[in-house]
């Protein structure tokens, strides 16, 4: 049948042409470069801050890592922000650049346990 | 340097790209780390001590960023011209919520972008965890691929502002493994002119609107944000998730008791402003009473309703609850001599949870600290029953829906101030 035979022709012809269509996932916009952290070369009298977000465990895990750091390097000194601040550095909310500038002066690094 | 579980390492490295960190030292740990033994999560720490110590002194940050691309126009793909070649490109690179969807040709997205007095290239935000820029352009783009037209973008535009509001904290309901998701609520003339459904079914999948524009609204924050789940991807880390393509539905004015006021009007708003509001919730909770013969009784049993799920969600804009009342619900309570304030007041004061149920609720531990002193020194007094809510100001009620003895709750965060639609030309 001639409409039959017109749809074939035509499906033939899209198959074979070539449309652009856009990426819905735009770029990435960061609103500022990161700037690392001045990076240590050594625990050694190191202040080494232990930064946890409140989920269970995460404590207990950052409390063995200060133990172990502090019991092979010399001079460090273990610093728990959640005894500093319990609600404070676990949920910065609307204030994390305070709560980051807080941490950073406070440590010369910083560990972080999240996750479930 | 943050320790992860390995079960998060996906969305770790998406949160890091969209904080301007192409690389970040960050550490794994083997998931997981909660509900586990304390002294077993402990014991993780030495499995991996010597590599906290590697990364800690010998990691170098390296160049990357990926700041300086042009957000316009967007980028284009050439796809053989069939649906079934279009989807699979689509489906293949998780552009898509899993249902078809319509090629974003540059004709279609050039027509859409007509329902719009905003520039192609003005950027609405950006949007977490990835930080893509949502231009109008890609916004346009979503919109064509849902099914919108073009007169329904301006409210999709409004949506995506409600959301990026910062006390929205949009970042907490697309990554956190709760069964979280982000639901479009339409105010003013604007739902009667587009047709948006208001009242019997409103929510129910039809021929209606809603159902384009709250999954453009989905497309254009999920897309862009990369909260995306495929197998060896993960932009979000929601255990189960909920199949929300859509979640739209407009305020019903009409049904409205004497005295409420709309929506937008407590919020600020003009009468006359057609506004949007997003919610974040979880599952919306059926609030089924047909046994109350008056609305003190059907204030009762929502306050009973509320106690079984709220459970103190935290802190700050976490605490908060949108109610729904079915019109005949919101009958009730009016004729029983409640404005919406006094409702808000009734619920405010009578919605508490056992301690027990509180404290054994499964989530106190993280929330604990969040809580106000009040409640700090009341669990530890041992006060019976603790209330529910700060104060009256984290309950929002309107009226949505037709016929019947139902109402819905949603329990999520604090109403977010809503977003005035700008129309089109």
């Amino acid at each position: 049948m001639p409409s039959e035979q017109t749809g074939t022709a035509h499906d033939w012809l899209r198959k074979k042409r070539k449309i652009a269509v856009y990426r819905p996932t735009s770029v990435i916009k960061m609103e500022s470069q990161i700037d690392f952290a001045s990076r240590i070369h050594t625990f050694d009298g190191k202040r080494i801050g232990l930064l946890w977000n409140g989920k269970p465990n995460g404590d207990f895990f950052l409390n063995r890592v200060g133990a172990l750091l502090e019991k092979s390097y010399q001079d460090t000194e273990i610093i728990k922000f959640w005894e500093i601040d319990p609600n404070g550095t676990a949920h910065p909310d609307g204030k994390s650049d305070e709560v980051l500038d807080f941490v950073a002066r406070s440590a010369d690094i910083v560990i972080s346990a999240q996750g479930d | 340097m943050p320790v992860i579980t390995s079960a998060f390492v996906s969305l770790a490295e998406i949160c890091c790209i969209g904080h301007g960190a192409m690389e970040m030292p960050f550490l794994v740990v083997e998931h997981p780390l909660g509900g586990i033994p304390p002294e077993d999560a402990g014991s993780k720490a030495d499995s991996v001590i010597e590599n906290i110590i590697d990364r800690a002194t010998k990691w170098v940050p390296g160049a990357g960023s990926t700041s300086s691309q042009r957000a316009y126009p967007a980028e284009t793909v050439s796809v053989t011209d069939t649906p079934e070649a279009v989807n699979d490109l689509f489906y293949r690179n998780a552009w898509t919520d899993g249902l078809p969807v319509i090629a974003p040709t540059q004709e279609r997205v050039e027509n859409m972008l007509k329902g719009t007095r905003l520039k192609p290239e003005q950027i609405i935000g950006l949007i977490p965890p990835r930080m893509g820029a949502a231009t109008v352009q890609v916004i346009a783009i979503n919109a064509v691929m849902a099914g919108a037209k073009p007169e329904q973008l301006p409210v999709i535009i409004a949506a995506i502002k409600s959301a990026l509001q910062p006390e929205v904290k949009l970042r907490q309901w697309l990554t956190t493994t709760r069964p979280n998701f982000v639901s479009m609520f339409v105010q003013g003339p604007i739902v009667k002119e587009l047709g948006i459904h208001y009242g019997q079914s409103a929510l129910f999948p039809g021929p209606k609107p809603n159902a384009a524009i709250g999954r453009a609204f989905n497309l254009a924050t999920r897309l862009p944000g990369g909260v995306i789940s495929k197998p060896d991807t993960f932009g979000t880390m929601t255990t189960l998730g909920v199949p929300n393509y859509s979640f739209c539905l407009g305020e019903n004015e009409d049904a409205l008791p004497e005295g409420w006021n709309p929506l937008r009007v407590d919020s600020g708003c003009k009468l006359e402003d057609s506004v949007v509001s997003v919610f974040g919730t979880t599952m919306p909770i059926m609030q089924n009473d047909h046994d109350s013969t008056n609305g003190r009784d059907v204030l009762i049993s929502t306050c009973y309703r509320i106690g079984g799920h709220l459970v103190r969600l935290g802190g700050d804009n976490r605490g908060g609850i949108v109610i729904l009342f079915g019109p005949e619900h919101a009958d009730a309570i009016s004729k029983d001599g409640f404005s919406k304030e006094d409702a808000k007041q009734f619920i405010y004061e009578n919605a508490k949870i056992p301690r027990e149920w509180l404290v054994k609720s499964g989530t106190w531990y993280i929330v604990k600290e969040q809580q106000p002193e009040w409640v700090k020194r009341a669990v530890a007094d041992g006060e019976p029953m603790i209330p529910q809510f700060n104060s009256p100001e984290e309950i929002t009620i309107s009226v949505a829906g037709g016929a019947g003895k139902q109402s819905l709750l949603g329990i999520g965060y604090i109403n977010p101030k809503p977003v005035v639609i700008e129309r089109g030309p």
